[in-house]
Formats: structure tokens, C-alpha cells, sequence
């Protein structure tokens, strides 16, 4: 099982510390392997110290990348954060 | 194996794992371990542990701002870069290939991502490198072992590591688990080594960079005698020092034989020997060591566990050390704070001069309250056992007489409330000031004796700071001007036929004691786990010789010519 998704990184402060820690958080209920893709740059969506390594700043565009049985489920989930986040308030 | 050389302050080897009381500030060393399947498994181990506890520490502070969002997603955060698989894989590999420290792999191994996040070009993200840092920090601590206040809790006995200890912290340490103090800061005559040397714990001071080259858990062997700490010894310097340990322990049984016999010159000079003490329950250790009572009892510790003590907490003290003296002498020194023993009771703050400043025998005249709550306590002991009392610091005859006058102002209380007391107790004052002891023979007709405190007189007539360890080689006790003040001190007492003893540091040696009897000096004052040796000393010479000793010694013009002569006559110092 495949599924791809393009999301768009739209805070004012990158894709740092506070979403990617949410981003873990949130992938943490699915088995799939998830990566995040930034031109040439690709990382493991499931590690805070490799999201905020890739250093994304606000309008960088990303394309998740989930291998897995339940990718599908766990794209939709990660786009819908992508879109729905708001920097400052977090998920729970 | 890393050989370091510190100053000596308190005899014996220790052997053993070292604890590291301070981490803030620490610099990780690049270490290693031998590679040895037991050593890297030992280490994995270590790092293990410290992941754990800092993983338990997170979920607590996250739990407790579960309201915050903001924080708590942020210590989220942080554990999970420490739970990362990635991170966790590039540690241990360090360890595991490269042989290196938990300390230092993970030190490695978080600048590095450190600096991928710093060399990134946006503003926000470089500055997130602070994170990381924390991060480390967070690990290290764990690693290095902990707080102060898990000291409380040591299962195992350590040798202790710190920049320095303050006698509050030196109160709170288990002592029966600890092998041996190494601290960064210090002298002969710091509290740390004073503190050693009565319980008879080996010691080495002014270790510079103790802290950062020794950490938890490194095997480190201590020579308190020759001021020698090896770090990581091999097996043949081990087996060198672990026979010098045996050595010495059958030394101690030897002197155990001499426990019973008089404390006298070969030619019949009786001397007497009694302990320094700073808390009650020492008083046994000083008795099991033949002490014939207590020259010293420093009351500053009643005012750690309790800061604003009151009457019955001194009264309670000194009747706890009177039990065990069974008879004997007890000599109490009336509130002797300095900065240097500060407590944090508030007043020191912002002196620029502790030393000269508002100190011991001062702060009490500033506090009436506080010095007659201990004198009301010393005068009711001294109707339950052989109770003295001594003012220290005493710079002039009108700062005796006024001492004098708050406790006649104290008898005359207790007499009008009908509580006992012994009304003909003897008061003394320590001669620790030049002036004091260039006055002596005024002093000397108000008081029933003198006891010569050397730690202070040096430090003062010399002006040296003894902590400050730029000047610390000047603090010589072999100094002309020292031993003129003490001579003069003896002499004026011996006209005027009253008591003089010493309880500084100075009699504790043994090149310094004899001397010291050929002055005229017949009572000591000194730490318990040296009483037997002294006395070794004692009925091994002739009151004879030591005069002559004392009069070469009178006779040397610089500090080096005096040091010279005590090394021939006594071998190496």
C-alpha cells in the first residue's frame, strides 16, 4: 500500500520544533513508514530531529510519502494538519 | 591512567568510584573506555539510565503544563528527540565503534545535529540549535551524576568530587559512605579539610579542574598524605596502593597500643591532648582515640540544622557531648561565624572584606539576642559537667570586657530566676588576632586562660588569604612572625600563671608540635584522628630536645631556613 499527498508548510516560523513534535505525535497511531520531501531533501516524518533538520520555512511545499498498510489513513490525517494547524495551538 | 597532584590535607588512601557533586558548568573531556565487551556493555548501560530518567523528567514536566500548550508540546518535543531511534543508533554506535564516553557520544552526537540546525539559512530554525543544547544538558546531568540532594541516598561508598563543599553540604553527606573528599577549591585549612581530618577521611584540595576530568563512576585512587589523586589507575599502581592501604591500617593497630599508655616525653613532661570537635556526636570518636576531653568544641554547626537556634537547642547539644565525656573537660567557643562558615544567615551578603569584617565574636555584640540565648545554654551545661567558655576573635581589651559584661549580665538572669549554674566557670579567649596577641599581657589579667587559634593568627599576621589559592603558598606557619607571636602568647600566660593551649591547625603536625612543647605549650587541642599519632610523637622525644628544637627554630630568619631545618630534624614535610 502507497499514498502520496502534497502539503504546503504555511506558518510563519517554518516547520520547527512545536508542528514537527505534533506531526510525530499524530503519526505516532499509524504502522506505515511516512516521509516528508523537500526538493532533493527526504526524511523520516516519524523523527522531530529530522523534520526541523530539513529546515522548511513557510511556503516551502512538501510531498508526504507513506508506504504501508494503513498510508492511506495516515496521509489524509497528516494533510488535514497540514491544512487545519495553527501555529501555537496544539494538538491534543 | 591520569596522575594529578592537589594539596594534601587529610592523611590516608582511599580507592574507589568517584561521584561528581557538581555538573553546572562542566566541560565533557574527549574520553574513552577500553574495549572491552564488559566496559562498552557498562556504558551502553550508563546511557540507558540517563535517557530513561530524563525521559520520566519530561513526561512530569509536560504533565504539570498540560494547560500550557505551548510548553508542554515543546518538552514533548524534547523527548522525542531523545526517544529518536536515529539519535539513540548514532550514540551507541560511538560507543560501541569508536570506544567512546556515554558522556562524550552524546555530547558528539547532539553539536552535531546542533550544527546542521545552526548552519541552516533561516533565522528560526538556526536558533532552535538552543533545543538541542538543553537537550544535552538534560542527558549530561543524568550521566554525571545528579544532584546534590540524591547524595542523601548514595548506596555505595564514593570518593567525593567538588569544586568545593560548604560545611552546611559536609553536614548532610553521609560520611560513613564516603572514602575521600577531592575538591577545586581550598587549602590546609578549609573547611573541607578540617572537616576530613576529624572524621579521618582522606583528603586532597585545590585539584584544579577536578570537576571536569573526573566523573561518576571512574575507578581514582587518593593519597590525603602526599595530596596524589590517580584517575583510572592501572593494576600495578592499584596493587601498589592497595598495599600502602594495608600498610597503613596495620599502622593504626599499632598505634591502638599505645591507646592506653600516658601522654608524656621520654624525660616525664606530661602533655595534654583533647579533640576539636564540631558536632556532639563526635565527642566518642575523640574519647575511643584517648582524648582526655575537648579543647574545642566549634558551635557554628548548631546554627545548620537549626538557623535561629534557641536556648534549649545549644543546651541539648552540650548535654549530648557532656554524656559521652564522662567527666572530662569541655571547652565551649562561644558563635564563631566568618564568612568563610557563612550559613546563609543573612548578614554576610555584599561584605567585601569577610575576613575583617562583621564576624564571630562582632556579629554577636551586633546580635545580643542570638549571643545570650548561647551563653544562657554554656552556663546551665556548666552546672551538669566540666564546662568552660572561650570568646573568639577578640581584637582588644574592651571587646573582652564587654564580652565579659553580657555574661556576668547572663549569670545575674539566670541567678535571679533560680536556674544553676557553675558561678566560678572559667572563660578564656582564643588569641587568633596579631593585636590580641601583642596585647597578651593586658588580656591577660581578665581571663583564666588562652587558647591560640593558628588558622586565623597566620591568615591575619600574614595577610593571607587562606582560600584564595593565588596566595595560598604564602600561608606559612614557619614564619619568624608566627612563632614570635606564639612565644610571646606562652610566655606572658606562664608569667601570670595562667592556661595556655592551642587548637589551630599548626599542632596537628607533628614537625610543628614538638617545637611547640619546647615553647612551653603542654596543652593541644586537635583532630581525633591524629590524637594517637601525636601522642606517638610525644613519648618518643625528650622535653630536652624539643626545647632544643625550639630554639634552633627561633633562630631561623626566613620561612624557607625554618622549613629546611624541620625537614632535617623530621624528615620530609
Amino acid at each position: 500500500m502507497e499514498a502520496r499527498a502534497k502539503a504546503t508548510v504555511r506558518w510563519r516560523a517554518g516547520l520547527h520544533i512545536r508542528p514537527a513534535t505534533c506531526i510525530v505525535k499524530l503519526l505516532q497511531k499509524y504502522t506505515c513508514d511516512v516521509k516528508l520531501m523537500q526538493d532533493q531533501a527526504i526524511c523520516n516524518a516519524k523523527s522531530v530531529i529530522q523534520i526541523i533538520s530539513l529546515g522548511a520555512e513557510c511556503g516551502t511545499s512538501l510531498i508526504i510519502d507513506a508506504r504501508g498498510e494503513d498510508s492511506q489513513k495516515a496521509v489524509e490525517a497528516l494533510k488535514a494538519f497540514f491544512d487545519d494547524y495553527e501555529d501555537e495551538d496544539a494538538l491534543w | 591512567m591520569d596522575i594529578k597532584k592537589g594539596i594534601p590535607v587529610s592523611l590516608g588512601v582511599a580507592i574507589g568510584e568517584a561521584f561528581l557533586l557538581d555538573h553546572e558548568g562542566y566541560r565533557i573531556p574527549k574520553r574513552f573506555i577500553s574495549n572491552t565487551p564488559e566496559s562498552i556493555e557498562r556504558e551502553k548501560e550508563r546511557y540507558k539510565n540517563s535517557v530513561e530518567k530524563a525521559i520520566s523528567e519530561l513526561l512530569e514536566i509536560e504533565e504539570k503544563n498540560k494547560s500550557n500548550k505551548d510548553i508542554a508540546v515543546l518538552f514533548m518535543g524534547h523527548r522525542f528527540i531523545i526517544e529518536d531511534p536515529g539519535i539513540q543508533e548514532e550514540i551507541i554506535e560511538k560507543i560501541e565503534q569508536f570506544y567512546y564516553t556515554a558522556e562524550y557520544a552524546v555530547s558528539h552526537i547532539m553539536h552535531k545535529h546542533s550544527y546542521t540546525l545552526k548552519s541552516l539559512p533561516n533565522d528560526y530554525h538556526s536558533k532552535r540549535s538552543i533545543d538541542l543544547e538543553d537537550i544535552e544538558n538534560r542527558l549530561l546531568k543524568h550521566l554525571l551524576g545528579g544532584q546534590r540532594e540524591n547524595l542523601c541516598n548514595l548506596k555505595n561508598p564514593v570518593i567525593l568530587v567538588a569544586k568545593d563543599l560548604t560545611p552546611s553540604e559536609t553536614v548532610i553527606l553521609p560520611q560513613d559512605r564516603i572514602l575521600a573528599f577531592i575538591t577545586e577549591i581550598g587549602g590546609r585549612t578549609s573547611h573541607t579539610a578540617i572537616v576530613a581530618r576529624t572524621k579521618g577521611i582522606p583528603a586532597v584540595v585545590g585539584l584544579n579542574a577536578a570537576t571536569s576530568q573526573i566523573r561518576t563512576g571512574d575507578i581514582v585512587v587518593v593519597d590525603g598524605g602526599k595530596g596524589i589523586v590517580i584517575i583510572d589507575p592501572d593494576t600495578s599502581t592499584l596493587e601498589k596502593y592497595r598495599l600502602q592501604q594495608k600498610k597503613e591500617q596495620l599502622r593504626q593497630e599499632k598505634l591502638k597500643t599505645i591507646l592506653n599508655l600516658p601522654v608524656e616525653t621520654i624525660d616525664g613532661y606530661t602533655i595534654t591532648l583533647r579533640a576539636n570537635i564540631e558536632e556532639p556526636s563526635e565527642v566518642k570518636l575523640a574519647m575511643q582515640n584517648g582524648a582526655t576531653g575537648i579543647g574545642l568544641y566549634r558551635t557554628e554547626f548548631i546554627y545548620v540544622n537549626e538557623p535561629d537556634p534557641q536556648e534549649e537547642n545549644h543546651l541539648e547539644a552540650y548535654r549530648t557531648a557532656l554524656k559521652d565525656l564522662k567527666g572530662n573537660k569541655l571547652i565551649i567557643r562561644t558563635l564563631d561565624f566568618g564568612a568563610d562558615k557563612a550559613f546563609g544567615l543573612e548578614d554576610f551578603a555584599g561584605e567585601k572584606n569577610p575576613f575583617l569584617g562583621c564576624r564571630s565574636i562582632r556579629l554577636c555584640f551586633e546580635k545580643p539576642d542570638l549571643f545570650k540565648k548561647q551563653l544562657r545554654a554554656i552556663l546551665r551545661a556548666s552546672s551538669i559537667g566540666d564546662v568552660e567558655i572561650m570568646f573568639p576573635m577578640i581584637s582588644s581589651l574592651e571587646e573582652l570586657l564587654r564580652a565579659k559584661a553580657i555574661l556576668e549580665e547572663t549569670k545575674q538572669d539566670l541567678s535571679k530566676e533560680n536556674i544553676s549554674y557553675n558561678k566560678s566557670i572559667k572563660v578564656g579567649m582564643m588569641i587568633e588576632i596579631p593585636s590580641s596577641a601583642i596585647t597578651a599581657d593586658l588580656l591577660v589579667k581578665e581571663v583564666d586562660f588562652f587558647s591560640i587559634g593558628t588558622n586565623d593568627l597566620i591568615q591575619y599576621t600574614l595577610a593571607v588569604d587562606r582560600i584564595n589559592q593565588r596566595v595560598a603558598p604564602l600561608y606559612k606557619p614557619a614564619h619568624p612572625a608566627i612563632f614570635r607571636l606564639i612565644k610571646r602568647v606562652i610566655d606572658i600566660a606562664k608569667e601570670n600563671h595562667i592556661k595556655v593551649s592551642m587548637c589551630g591547625e599548626m599542632s596537628s603536625e607533628s614537625h610543628y608540635l614538638v617545637p611547640l612543647m619546647g615553647l612551653g605549650l603542654r596543652e593541644f587541642s586537635i583532630s581525633s584522628s591524629i590524637l594517637l599519632s601525636a601522642k606517638e610523637m610525644i613519648r618518643k622525644i625528650t622535653m630536652r630536645r624539643a626545647k632544643e628544637i625550639a630554639q634552633n627554630l627561633l633562630g631561623c630568619i626566613t620561612h624557607e631556613e625554618a622549613l629546611d631545618y624541620l625537614n632535617k630534624e623530621f624528615g620530609s614535610i
